[in-house]
């Protein structure tokens, strides 16, 4: 599966904490310029996975390649921006504070950091609400404040880790507009246990269940082996819990 | 890098008003405030001494006694039923004895518990006065009679002693260079708790943002851990440095009145302010160094942050100890070993300059500063984002 176009690639991936095991032996590749999605249902170990591949998790088995870099080294690069599922925009400062603050961290320069803000103003889409400091904002306005400030800074890899969860239906359908549109410009890696919305956003996933692979490649693909009228039923199949 | 994260942390700081109001502008009120009640107590609750006298005969003693005590702020009442901090009762018959000379006057005191103390001194040293007083005028009486030829206050105080004070180096000092090294001892003692609040802002500028959610993010950013670390320490001395700012000015005011307590040039005193301001500002950088070395082993959660608090109070209360009973000009095999002990290097640079052992003192200071680098860069070094965030 590994060709000129991969970005990321994971062989035999193992990580565990203490005696419990929460991943055990994943192999995956995701391609440049592709929303790749991570699903399984909680406990599956995909917010580990994530953490690993962001570079926050550095101890764990097995080869982990971000272009070529471990990632930790891509991290120092400023190659990979990451969404954690439980994060929060700093609540004392404004919103375009938060972007400004994160546009310096990636930016090269001065100029590049204005580019990198008007582009998360953008992306945010909070209209004069971006003056305001974030701890008035709403938990929809706040994540979508942190996808801007996750994607405003073209990163080769774009790590969002349950983007839509604990959101209400308008502000899921913004987040998932705004990742779509992204879609063709950088590298999505997503984790969530909304199959339905993977399958919509994602032009690849895999199936995690209890830290191991059941399934890896094209959404359409996967359904159309297994027979299955959508990706919920391909999950129930595998983990034995369907018809 | 660093810039843009001191930037966001001032901000973020400047606008978190209950921080502000308990860690900075509160200790800037407490201790004026300390100030204020202490002076209104001296000044609205001096000694009070009462004094019954059961014999007109008694009365030159007495009004000897009211006059001793007056003089030296005391408020007297005679015969009254005033409440006051010191009942003394001139019985029937004090005249008599105490003019005798082969009788013992007595006088019954009654004290008050927890009271002011200086009522009871006021009148034991009054008390001595006149038993001083009887006693050479017994011995002259005695002499006369026998027709001898003495001095009755030799006869009254057969030793004199005479004092010399020396240096723990061997040189001769003065009682003045005495009672700095005592008054150093305090400078050490308080030195410690002045500089805690750091403790807090360490570990609460690290641990906020896991609690906030917002050190995840951080941790997975470009940030090197040596902009993220230096960032936060920058800005927890600041604040250290600020909420103690009371404590700090009050160290440099007594240091410049020092001198004019024990009676030494003010060249001398400025340069003791200086010592202390360097030691201050080592003692703020160690705390900060060492509260965010033994967070990062430890990793980060409420209880951690506990066990920090406790290992850097417990060091800071050996040093302060130290300083009480350690004769830090005389160190030797075993005990020169607690110098190894974080912070009682400091109290060590104070007394060596108070002994006059400049070297020492400055080489106590260096020494910690180093260790204090070092552990910063040890930290950067181990940071480690996973024990940070999952322990």
């Amino acid at each position: 599966m590994i060709n000129d176009n991969t970005i990321v690639n994971v062989t035999g991936l193992r990580k565990s904490f203490g005696n419990r095991s929460i991943i055990e032996g994943l192999t995956f590749s995701a391609e440049r310029n592709k929303v790749f999605g991570i699903i399984g249902p909680n406990g599956a170990g995909k917010t580990t996975t994530l953490r690993i591949l962001s570079g926050i998790i550095r101890h764990y088995d097995g080869d982990v390649k971000i272009l070529d870099l471990t990632p930790d080294e891509a991290r120092k690069q400023g190659y990979i921006s990451y969404m954690p599922e439980d994060s929060f925009p700093y609540d004392r400062l404004t919103g375009i504070e938060n972007l400004e603050f994160y546009a310096n961290i990636y930016a090269k320069s001065h100029k590049q950091a204005r580019e990198f803000v008007e582009r998360g103003i953008k992306i945010a889409d909070l209209g004069d609400r971006i003056y305001d400091k974030t701890s008035e904002y709403s938990r929809g306005m706040k994540r979508r404040l942190i996808i801007a400030r996750t994607l405003m800074v073209s990163p080769k890899i774009a790590i969002l880790d349950e983007p839509t969860s604990s959101l209400d239906v308008e502000s899921a359908v913004m987040v998932r507009n705004t990742i779509s549109s992204m879609k063709n410009e950088t590298t999505i890696i997503l984790s969530s246990h909304n199959m339905l919305e993977v399958e919509y956003l994602c032009d690849y996933i895999l199936l995690l269940d209890k830290g191991k692979a059941l399934r890896f490649g094209k959404p359409s693909d996967i359904i159309r082996e297994m027979d299955v009228r959508n990706l919920e039923e391909a999950f129930l199949l595998l983990t034995g819990e369907g018809k | 890098m660093i810039l843009n994260l001191l930037r966001k942390e001032w901000i973020d700081i400047k606008r978190d008003k209950k921080l502000v109001l308990g860690s900075v502008v509160l200790p800037l009120l407490l201790l004026p405030l300390i100030g204020i009640i202490i002076f209104a107590a001296t000044v609205s609750q001096p000694p009070t001494v009462d004094i019954i006298n059961n014999s007109p005969l008694n009365e030159p003693y007495v009004i000897n006694l009211e006059k001793y005590i007056k003089s030296n702020g005391g408020i007297v009442y005679t015969n009254s039923s005033v409440p006051s901090d010191v009942q003394i009762i001139f019985p029937k018959g004090f005249y008599e004895n105490i003019t005798s000379i082969n009788r013992t006057a007595v006088v019954y005191i009654s004290y008050v518990i927890s009271s002011s103390s200086n009522a009871l001194s006021l009148v034991e040293n009054g008390l001595y006065n006149i038993l001083y007083n009887v006693s050479i005028h017994r011995i002259q009486y005695l002499a006369n009679r026998s027709d001898i030829n003495i001095s009755p206050s030799i006869v009254r105080d057969p030793i004199v002693v005479s004092l010399l004070y020396k240096l723990p180096t061997g040189g001769k000092a003065s009682a003045s260079e005495n009672q700095f090294a005592q008054l150093a001892r305090i400078v050490a003692i308080i030195l410690f708790p002045a500089s805690t609040p750091v403790i807090f802002f360490v570990t609460d500028s690290i641990m906020g943002e896991k609690e906030r959610r917002t050190l995840e993010s951080l941790l997975a950013s470009p940030i090197s851990a040596r902009s993220f670390l230096g960032s936060k320490l920058a800005i927890s001395m600041l604040l250290g440095i600020i909420s103690s700012i009371g404590d700090l000015a009050g160290l440099v005011i007594f240091s410049l009145f020092a001198p004019y307590i024990v009676g030494e040039s003010v060249t001398f005193s400025l340069t003791f302010a200086g010592i202390i301001i360097a030691v201050y500002m080592v003692m703020i950088l160690l705390t900060a160094s060492l509260s965010m070395f033994i967070l990062l082993i430890l990793g980060g959660s409420v209880r951690n942050i506990q066990i920090v608090n406790f290992i850097i109070t417990t060091f800071g209360m050996l040093a302060s100890f130290s300083s009480l009973f350690l004769n830090f000009g005389d160190l030797s095999f075993p005990l020169v070993s607690i110098l190894g002990i974080p912070y009682v290097q400091l109290v060590a640079s104070i007394m060596f300059y108070v002994f006059g052992l400049i070297q020492e003192s400055i080489f106590s200071l260096l020494g910690t500063l180093g260790v204090a680098i070092l552990l910063l860069l040890l930290s950067s070094k181990f940071l480690d984002s996973e024990r940070l965030l999952l322990k």
